[in-house]
């Protein structure tokens, strides 16, 4: 698994997490549930507090029929035990607006994905250009998923269950390569040195 | 053999119909033969832009569905040799033709030894669009520095590729000089960056384009005008020639001095 060393010295301040009326959501899911989830997942972080999760998922997803619940379980178990070793799809070519790329393992784009385009992966995501669409690490709930670009400039970024939205302005400005991560249930940006 | 080019570009409103008429007829002054061909059933205006509304007869869907004859349908037009409209339905709607049938419109108008044939697609990315760009070769976006624009043309230069329309070449049309020298408005560089295709030409914004649109006759037949020169340009760059990319100065006009005194000072 590869890891920052997460006691680099942040020069960002967390980004603002995304909040729930802006409507987004996963696979036909409502985004409350999202959040319940992210929030329920977030406090699971040790596996004594497993059963207190699950209950949690379970409650959260009374409407939903069995294999959804299994699903969640499985991803938890599946964070519990960290993934160790990934399989990766190359894409050689620019992703434009409209197009869409997904891949259970992580995804390394050699080129740009421009806004309108969305990757999404289990697990990391390595795009050799800019990133200006949306990307989505770790999509099965994998928190220790990152993000890196050699510019990134998202509209939108989601690592697990966290959804965050970049500010405004200063797009043009950032040409450095970047990586995105998560820490205490929230999204950091740090530059790549 | 001749060429089939499709004029496209996502968003309404960005020229493709003014750029189709002004490179139909800039082709046809060239010497070459060219046939103009309108794909936006139902909402068209190619014919109107040309001048040939009053001419129409049979149409596109027509010929399609076999109720005349290719040659019958098509409008030559009598001010330059060798220039030729096929005018859309304005009746009928995107679905009355089929990608397939289209295909087979383009190799039957290759047939007619036409050079270049010119496609106007209509906006959007639906039926319309399908059938526009099925038998062509070769294809042009048209956009405006707009954030808007190019987004939909980024949008469309990904479905050529997915068509198997690779290397799309691109115009960037209205383009305001001083608008881009004060920097509220993105350059030629910008909208290359984003959409990373081969520009084949800029043109700037043009009272021109307007007052010859209404007239019904191209802007790229008029010697003075500065959008009707870009279009030259690209004519000749189709042609296989090779033109620098026209330079937009501002005329040292004396307010303009005065203005450039102050930013000094």
């Amino acid at each position: 698994m590869i890891t920052f060393v997460t006691d680099n010295e942040k020069k960002n301040s967390p980004l603002e997490d995304e909040s729930p009326d802006i409507g987004l959501s996963q696979k036909g899911q409502p985004v409350e549930k999202i959040i319940e989830q992210a929030e329920a997942e977030n406090e699971a972080q040790s596996k004594s507090e497993n059963a207190q999760n699950a209950e949690k998922t379970e409650n959260s997803a009374d409407s939903n029929n069995n294999s959804v619940t299994e699903e969640k379980i499985k991803d938890i178990i599946e964070k519990e035990f960290s993934i160790t070793e990934h399989t990766a799809k190359f894409h050689k070519g620019n992703l434009r607006n409209g197009m869409f790329m997904e891949y259970d393992g992580s995804l390394v784009i050699l080129g740009d994905v421009n806004a309108g385009a969305e990757v999404k992966a289990t697990g990391n995501i390595l795009i050799l250009g800019a990133l200006k669409g949306i990307a989505h690490a770790g999509c099965n709930g994998n928190t220790d998923a990152f993000v890196f670009a050699l510019s990134l400039i998202p509209v939108q970024l989601r690592i697990g269950n966290i959804i965050t939205r970049f500010p405004d302005g200063d797009s043009k400005v950032n040409r450095k390569p970047e990586y995105a991560y998560v820490e205490d249930g929230k999204i950091y940006v740090s530059p790549f040195e | 053999m001749g060429e089939v080019i499709v004029i496209t570009s996502g968003k309404g409103g960005v020229g493709k119909t003014t750029t189709s008429a002004n490179l139909g007829c800039g082709l046809a002054i060239a010497g070459k033969k060219v046939a103009l061909v309108d794909a936006d059933i139902g909402l068209r205006n190619l014919d109107v832009v040309m001048g040939l509304e009053n001419r129409i007869v049979y149409d596109l869907v027509d010929v399609v569905e076999g109720k005349c004859r290719l040659k019958q349908a098509l409008i030559k037009d009598k001010r330059y040799a060798g220039l030729y409209l096929l005018p859309a339905a304005q009746t009928r709607d995107k679905d009355a033709v089929s990608p397939e049938q289209m295909q087979k419109l383009c190799e039957n108008l290759k047939e007619e030894e036409f050079d270049y044939i010119i496609i106007d697609c209509p906006a959007g990315i639906e039926q319309g669009f399908k059938n526009a760009i099925a038998g062509a070769d070769r294809a042009l976006v048209v956009t405006t520095p707009e954030v808007s624009a190019v987004r939909d043309a980024d949008r469309i230069i990904g479905l050529l590729e997915a068509n198997e329309l690779p290397n799309p070449s691109l115009i960037l049309n209205r383009v305001r000089p001083d608008m881009v020298d004060r920097g509220d408005m993105m350059s030629m560089d910008d909208v290359t960056e984003i959409l990373a295709i081969d520009i084949i030409g800029v043109v700037p914004d043009d009272e021109s384009i307007v007052v010859q649109t209404n007239k019904g006759e191209p802007a790229v037949t008029v010697e003075s005008s500065k959008a009707g020169q870009a279009y030259r340009n690209i004519t000749q760059r189709i042609l296989g020639n090779d033109v620098p990319l026209m330079e937009f100065k501002q005329e040292e006009t004396f307010m303009n001095k005065l203005k450039k005194l102050f930013h000094k000072g």
